[in-house]
């Protein structure tokens, strides 16, 4: 229950912040001069703030549009992120968000019509395919019934059939989605864990069974589905079952699901900035999970190499029983080239990501996979 | 431990009866030399700082570095302030402190129910007599933002004011027998406020606390600052592990120098997490 919001004077009057406000009657409204008062400034705690964040309303000034990493896509040349909301509603032990950020508020920047018009002058340069992922920086759905971000941006992809959007989410929120005729170039990606680790890892996400029915129903409307196994997650308390574990999210995922209606499917390890790292150790000092087998590569935190390479390795054959080559991909760990965050920082929520080249081998320098990162184009 | 800071002697005194506090210098027959009047009672301290910003500032200042090292503290300014249409003898929370001199703002982390209703402070060097803008005027809050900020995060800084004035009741009509009649009246949420506070203060402290064993390490091996560091993180994990330390304690017992009781630790933490890969099932 969002009680307190934070409105940027110079939005107190756009129209989305009306609606926002006419959403949450009751928050107490605080103006201030620029979000960076209270978004991420010094001394604030993540871990208290997290327990009753804010909405803050706010204005993006630039960067609308950032182009994703080199080697990062699911096919298209040309790809770009975009963050209309900073924070996420969920509380996942192993979220970047709460390293890269001091604040646990939400941040939900008003003026779509900039974003809009950002993407629109990327995707008029002519006609080859752009993709546009959404929800790195926070969930695409979650907070949907404030934010009313697909009702604002499917009818400008309805206008762009060259581009793809992505939209990314664990959520449930899929009303505006089912009000809408599906748009084959808007993929709805959902990210998804075994339950046990969802219960364990990822407060307040809904149960795996309430986003699979979801899942299910936007299928059945025709809406094209992403599934996002990343991060693969292997818990100290779980740590016998993990290749168990994975085997049966994706029995429990494919039985559900028609084949038809899958888009693409990825994979990836965890992976985060060391110093986001250490930022969640003392947030969490106390956490099993955030004390297991990681270990330092090249300024990144991830699991010791070899239990890195036999995760991947597992959950790859295993979902090599259900989804063709053409639709996996694999995200691999690789961080050169990678996108800059809002904050200039190397944003670890956009992976690398490779298609699967081999489905029974392991990702080979000079595979064709190096061909869709455009540098032999 | 929660700090209260207040101006003046009748704003105090409901507080110090409320929470059975005790002057800090009651066992000295000297005349105090304290620079502040200083009221100590169980996980709470209570500072006079005088009126003003600046004396605000100053009774933080003292109060924090008098007590250096010790747990995490939460800081709550209570006193009185002047509000247009607010009724006298309400009281209310701020969510947003500003300087009226300098224009800088600052925004309280509320992470709980506010146990009153909410409202901007603006400090003011004189008293307010306009009431113009719609938030409570009072002289001591930036002061004592400003540099309580330095010692705890936001959502452990809080203000709480009780209006004394408004257009109808100005504030030349302000004694301090109805200043000590209004903090009596709100002693309820103030108490609910300090509780709370308490709570979270306690709650960092404990994240913060050191692991198990680190001080008897300390105390039988010599490590040094790099050392510590490491050893204090494999402590860290060991404990988040949920590892018996008595038992690592046993195993350490014969180590000759700290690298080989760092070694031994080591070895422990990755025994737990660092088996998984051998421990892994295949499908």
């Amino acid at each position: 229950m969002i009680d307190t919001l934070y409105i940027e004077e110079a939005v107190l009057d756009h129209p989305r912040t009306r609606a926002v406000r006419a959403r949450l009657p009751r928050a107490a409204v605080i103006p201030c001069r620029h979000y960076g008062e209270i978004f991420n400034r010094r001394n604030q705690h993540f871990r208290l703030q997290k327990r009753r964040p804010a909405l803050i309303l706010a204005r993006k000034r630039d960067r609308f549009l950032l182009p994703a990493p080199a080697a990062y896509g699911l096919g298209a040349r040309h790809n770009f992120y975009f963050s209309h909301m900073l924070n996420c509603l969920y509380d996942c032990r192993y979220c970047f968000l709460q390293g890269m950020y001091r604040s646990a508020h939400y941040v939900l920047f008003v003026n779509y019509e900039d974003f809009q018009q950002a993407i629109e002058h990327q995707a008029g340069r002519d006609e080859a395919p752009r993709h546009f992922f959404s929800g790195y920086d926070c969930d695409s759905l979650a907070l949907e019934p404030l934010t009313g971000f697909v009702q604002a941006f499917l009818p400008l992809f309805r206008r762009l059939p060259h581009c793809l959007l992505e939209l990314r989410t664990k959520s449930t929120q899929i009303r505006a989605l089912l009000r809408e005729k599906p748009l084959p170039n808007c993929v709805v990606a959902f990210s998804l864990t075994p339950e046990p680790l969802r219960q364990r890892l990822e407060h307040g996400v809904p149960p795996l069974e309430r986003r699979l029915a979801a899942m299910e129903r936007l299928a059945r409307r025709g809406w094209p589905l992403g599934l996002r196994f990343d991060p693969l997650l292997h818990d100290p308390e779980h740590r016998c079952d993990f290749a168990r574990l994975y085997e049966e999210l994706f029995t429990a995922v494919f039985s559900r699901l028609p084949a038809a209606a899958i888009h693409s499917v990825s994979l990836g390890v965890f992976r985060m900035p060391e110093d986001y790292f250490r930022n969640l150790l003392r947030l969490h000092p106390d956490d099993a999970f955030l004390a297991g087998p990681f270990t330092g590569r090249a300024g990144m935190t991830a699991y010791r190499e070899a239990l890195e390479a036999e995760m991947l390795d597992t959950c790859r054959r295993l979902l090599q029983r259900h989804v063709p080559p053409d639709k996996l991909f694999i995200c691999s760990t690789e961080t050169e080239g990678a996108a800059e965050g809002p904050t200039g920082a190397p944003d670890p929520g956009s992976p690398i990501l490779r298609p699967c080249p081999d489905p029974s081998g392991s990702i080979q320098p000079g595979s064709g996979a190096d061909t869709m990162d455009g540098h032999h184009e | 431990m929660l700090h209260l800071v207040v101006a003046l002697d009748c704003e105090a005194e409901p507080l110090r009866r409320h929470f059975g506090l005790r002057a800090a210098d009651r066992a000295s027959i000297q005349p105090s030399k304290l620079p502040f009047k200083l009221y100590e009672g169980e996980d709470l301290r209570l500072v006079v700082s005088g009126m003003g910003q600046v004396l605000a500032a100053a009774a933080v200042a003292w109060l924090a570095g008098r007590h250096e090292g010790g747990p995490r503290s939460a800081w709550l300014n209570v006193g009185t302030a002047g509000h247009a249409l607010r009724p006298v003898g309400e009281g209310v929370l701020a969510h947003k402190v500003c300087d009226a001199a300098t224009g800088e703002c600052w925004y309280p982390g509320l992470v709980f129910a506010a146990p009153a209703a909410r409202e901007t402070l603006l400090t003011v060097a004189r008293p307010e007599r306009e009431y113009r803008h719609a938030a409570a005027y009072e002289m001591e809050a930036a002061g004592f933002c400003r540099a309580a900020a330095r010692f705890a995060p936001w959502e452990l800084i809080h203000c709480y004011k009780v209006i004394s004035d408004n257009r109808h009741q100005p504030v030349h009509e302000v004694n301090a027998a109805r200043v000590r009649a209004w903090m009596a009246d709100n002693l309820s949420a103030i108490e609910r406020l300090v509780t709370t506070l308490q709570g979270l203060a306690r709650e960092l402290a404990a994240w913060e606390d050191d692991p198990p064993l680190l001080d008897w390490m300390s105390s039988r091996w010599r490590f040094s600052h790099t050392r510590r560091a490491r050893l204090h993180a494999l402590l860290r994990r060991h404990a988040a592990l949920g590892r018996d330390p008595e038992a690592l304690r046993a195993r350490l017992r014969y180590c000759r120098d700290a690298a080989a009781a760092l070694a031994r630790v080591e070895a422990a933490v990755d025994a737990v997490a660092g088996s998984n890969t051998q421990r892994r099932s295949e499908p």
